[in-house]
């Protein structure tokens, strides 16, 4: 918070500074200020809360952030008949923010130089001996925005603007340039979702035009400070949403200050409009401009159809029989839709995350996947409830948020909408461990350890730690495989190794392992208990406690592993077994010590511990819980708030008679007789989205309310 | 047929003056009609001001001058209303303004003056037309001198207008924003029939002098816009 008070010091003293050695100038036309696309013209010029139009470049710069994807857009308009400005502005996204670039063109004709007649009336006369003068004035902008999460979405911009205007005539051709800045933030506060305010500061350099030629003069350019908003009065997201239909209704308005402009006065400003869309594809706009004291009412069309849109702004301007016409094409790229086509094969549910038999130790799981075959689906079930889920043509990402400590068996259903209507079922398998304190939780050993944990094999130490990196002695290793072999204590009458007393306490597992052939001792009759096993011997034991049948082996499985070591054919079998899976790069080190963590992921992918853990599953049952409330339905958590998926499934069951209708994100879903639940799924737009599930009861009362935020990228 | 009219009526002057014409120097005259220098050819109000300027190299004889109009048809000399100042010795002023409006047509002026040597002189501004009913208000297009203007010395936007009207001269920039705006009530200088001239100083209504490029200026004719112009801005 200090650093940020400390920018905008810094950046106010800059400011002050600029703007008091502004250059004393007289002043030129800035088209920058009023070069406005016409859905903008036809809502009065109010477009400081507008979000994603790519015209908003030479208004508000931070705007541009909220498009989708690339777009681009272009203006024209015509004054007297002869006076042609033109526009073009587009902006595409990338990873980092949103790049805009526009262009502003002026361009006129036909001012005729004169004399005076060489009379005695000395009359005002053409100049037969010169042709007319022409002028130009383009401004070329550079933009970019990027948003910010600040309790919603705050978006700032930046417009780098590059000015060129030019008069040319006999004797009077010059040329000036300028460069200066436009900043620009916008905010979509995240408890007020209608709303969207805007600010901009133009020409925060004031720097001078400075000309070149016939004129060597120095003119400044104009700026304005600008405040205004949006606000979405119904529709989506709406204040009045239900109030005033389905239909969009947008209101805005605009402060402007404007600053050594060329207006008859440089006072606040006022503008404001309105659009209305009757239908998706039209909009209808009135809008008030107090720049224009003489005409202040304009109005204007859209028109939007397979992701282009014409819009068309009328504008009584001061030349009175030439009103002004303004018109704008935009083109707006959606992802392409995959193609409907048919089905290929039967739908099969993929679960990318996690791997099935995963341990985790948190009580929500997130899963993702896809479906076989599917292009787009339509809702999703796990355990027979309705998850609300994120998706994406056949990918889906949902989350279930109970997970039972153990082993948890998760029936995976999902729906279908495209190319035909249809279902595919997957179980994921789950086991939820305590927290083991020193087992990270991208360790290769964790699904070992929480398995071997779980199944009473490997148990931690009492201090909650697991002691991954520990080494393991020969006496702890052949215990725990004749547990695993399910072998109670035995008791020890007789003494097997030289080294091993009746009453050490390992006496009866080395005396089982010796039996069992796990372990065979040393020729000199030792066992040597207390001794670290190695890599090597770890192979060779647990080869033995998988009841491997060992192959000769032609090529050596490791580099530092030569052919004709007493335990390679050992290792080569564990190496194809996947239990040297964790071994990072091409040699073993089959002399060193093995760690505790290592000994469960080799044990893991023995067929004896396999098959228990197989077994934890398969006595699972999988039942439907009960429904909790008037909509069954398992929402998204909280934090999920950024995805790139592009729609959410919303389905749910309906569990009592009280509900009459359902509404999802204003769009009433009525319930037919009988009916016992929806499914609706919603497009997420890049940036804020809210998804609002409600149900009505049959007073109009709100008996249910669901509502999630989901931030798109 | 205005030619004999002419002729006409310049032989009753000679022939009531009942001297021959000839003149030694021949003064010089200048018209002024509703304070307007007007010449040959000019619109002028359906109710002139008319105002002869005479000046002579030698003393004039102001009892001698006699001052006459025309029309098609139509010659009147003008005995009552007529003022005759003497300025000096060698320039006087003529003036004399009808009690009723000049129907449409077209007109010319005639002044006779006689001097002391016995000459005399004969002044006729000719084609002077009334167009008092005249739909159309603006002849031509409206003009500014000098064009390119400095802005900190303004410029001249000249317009011919065939009859008296309330003008309004609004200076726009290219993006429609009005500059300020030049009010002139009809018959006085610039809402006068005939030529007029109107001076911009180069400043908005907020006093801001203008920078470098293209102005328009647009002349509304009681509030409807009848012309345009387009003036550049340079400053040298």
């Amino acid at each position: 918070m200090k650093r940020f008070l400390l920018y905008i010091a810094v950046l106010t003293t800059a400011f002050v500074c600029i703007q008091s050695a502004a250059v004393q100038a007289d002043t030129v036309l800035n088209p920058s200020l009023y070069a406005f696309g016409a859905r903008q013209i036809g809502m009065g010029r109010a477009t400081l809360g507008d979000k994603g139009d790519p015209n908003n470049i030479f208004s508000n710069p931070a705007s541009i952030d909220f498009s989708k994807y690339w777009q681009i857009s272009a203006t024209s308009s015509n004054l007297l008949g002869d006076i042609n400005q033109n526009t073009a502005a587009a902006s595409f996204k990338t990873g980092f923010g949103t790049i805009g670039i526009g262009f502003v063109g002026l361009s006129a004709g036909g001012s005729f130089p004169t004399v005076r007649e060489p009379s005695v009336t000395g009359r005002i006369i053409l100049d037969p001996s010169a042709e007319a003068i022409g002028y130009d004035n383009n401004i070329l902008v550079l933009s970019f925005a990027k948003r910010i999460e600040f309790a919603g979405d705050l978006s700032l911009g930046a417009s780098l603007k590059n000015y060129n205007q030019s008069i040319s005539g006999p004797n009077s051709s010059a040329r000036g340039t300028a460069t200066d800045l436009d900043i620009g933030l916008l905010y979509c506060p995240e408890s007020l979702p209608w709303i969207s305010a805007g600010f901009a500061y133009q020409n925060l350099l004031s720097s001078p035009l400075s000309w070149s030629g016939a004129s060597t003069a120095s003119d400044r350019l104009g700026g304005a400070m600008k405040i205004g908003g949006q606000f979405r009065l119904s529709g989506k997201d709406s204040l009045l949403e239900d109030r005033l239909g389905e239909n969009d209704i947008v209101g805005a308005l605009d402060m402007e200050m404007p600053r050594d402009t060329l207006s008859s006065s440089n006072g606040t400003l006022f503008r404001a409009g309105i659009e209305w869309k009757p239908a998706k594809t039209v909009a209808l706009r009135l809008g008030y401009d107090q720049s224009a004291p003489d005409s202040p009412i304009n109005y204007g069309i859209g028109l939007e159809q397979s992701q282009f849109r014409f819009d068309y702004a009328y504008k009584a301007d001061p030349f009175s029989s030439n009103n002004s016409h303004i018109f704008t094409l935009s083109y707006f790229p959606e992802p392409e839709k995959p193609r409907a086509a048919k089905k290929k094969g039967a739908y099969a549910v993929k679960i990318s995350s996690p791997a099935d038999k995963t341990s985790v130790t948190e009580e929500a799981l997130a899963i993702s996947g896809s479906v076989e075959n599917a292009h787009e689906l339509s809702a999703l079930k796990i355990n027979g409830r309705y998850v609300m889920a994120l998706s994406t043509a056949n990918s889906f990402e949902a989350h279930w948020p109970t997970l039972e400590a153990g082993a948890n068996v998760l029936s995976i259903e999902v729906f279908v909408s495209s190319p035909e209507a249809g279902s595919a079922s997957a179980a994921l398998n789950i086991l939820r461990a305590p927290v083991i304190e020193d087992v990270a939780a991208d360790s290769f050993a964790k699904d070992p350890i929480a398995y071997l944990s779980n199944l009473g094999i490997m148990r931690g130490y009492s201090d909650g730690t697991f002691r991954p990196e520990q080494n393991i002695n020969r006496a702890e290793l052949v215990t725990l495989l004749v547990k695993a072999r399910g072998h109670k204590e035995p008791g020890v009458t007789s003494r097997d190794f030289k080294d091993v007393p009746v009453n050490y306490w390992a006496a009866g597992f080395a005396s089982i392992a010796a039996k069992e052939g796990l372990v065979k001792g040393y020729p000199d009759g030792t066992f040597k208990p207390a001794k670290n096993v190695s890599m090597a011997e770890a192979a060779v034991i647990i080869s033995r406690f998988s009841g491997a049948s060992l192959e000769p082996v032609a090529v050596s499985p490791f580099t530092d592993v030569a052919i004709d070591n007493w335990a390679v054919r050992d290792i080569d079998y564990a190496k194809k077994k996947g239990m040297f899976d964790f071994v990072v790069g091409t040699g073993l080190e089959p002399n060193r010590n093995i760690t505790r963590g290592e000994v469960a992921y080799m044990l893991s992918k023995t067929p004896l511990i396999q098959s228990s853990i197989e077994a934890v599953f398969s006595s699972l049952p999988t039942g439907e819980p009960a429904a909790q409330g008037p909509i069954d339905l398992v929402p998204l958590p909280q934090s999920v708030v950024k995805t790139y998926y592009r729609s959410v499934l919303t389905s749910a069951k309906i569990s009592t008679s009280e509900v009459k209708d359902v509404s999802i994100n204003g769009k009433r879903l009525r319930l037919a007789r009988g009916s016992s639940s929806f499914s609706e799924t919603i497009g997420l737009a890049a940036g804020s989205n809210t998804v609002e599930v409600k149900a009505i009861g049959s007073k109009d009362e709100e008996i249910y309310r669901l509502e999630r935020r989901i931030i798109r990228f | 047929m205005r030619r004999i009219a002419l002729i006409i009526c310049t032989t009753l002057l000679m022939l009531t003056a009942g001297t021959a014409c000839f003149a030694a120097t021949a003064p010089d005259f200048e018209l002024f009609i509703n304070g307007i220098r007007t010449q040959n050819n000019d619109t002028i109000s359906s109710t002139p001001s008319i105002e002869v300027r005479i000046i002579g190299s030698s003393s004039l004889e102001v009892d001698s001058i006699r001052l006459a109009y025309t029309k098609p048809g139509l010659t009147v000399e003008v005995t009552d209303l007529i003022t005759k100042v003497e300025v000096s010795s060698t320039e006087c002023l003529v003036f004399y303004k009808p009690t009723t409006a000049f129907e449409d047509g077209i007109y010319s002026v005639l002044l006779y003056i006689g001097d002391f040597a016995g000459g005399y002189t004969l002044f006729e501004a000719t084609g002077l037309r009334v167009l008092g009913t005249s739909a159309v208000s603006l002849q031509g297009n409206p003009l500014n001198y000098p064009n390119p203007f400095d802005p900190a010395s303004g410029t001249y936007i000249s317009y011919n207008l065939t009859k008296d009207s309330n003008i309004s001269i609004g200076i726009y920039d290219l993006a429609g924003n009005n500059l300020t705006k030049i009010t002139r009530s009809a018959g006085i200088d610039g809402g006068s029939a005939g030529y007029n001239e109107v001076f911009w100083d180069g400043k908005t209504g907020s006093g801001q002098t203008v920078g470098n490029g293209m102005y328009i200026y647009l002349i509304a004719i009681d509030g409807a816009i009848s012309g345009k112009g387009k003036m550049i801005a340079l400053k040298r």
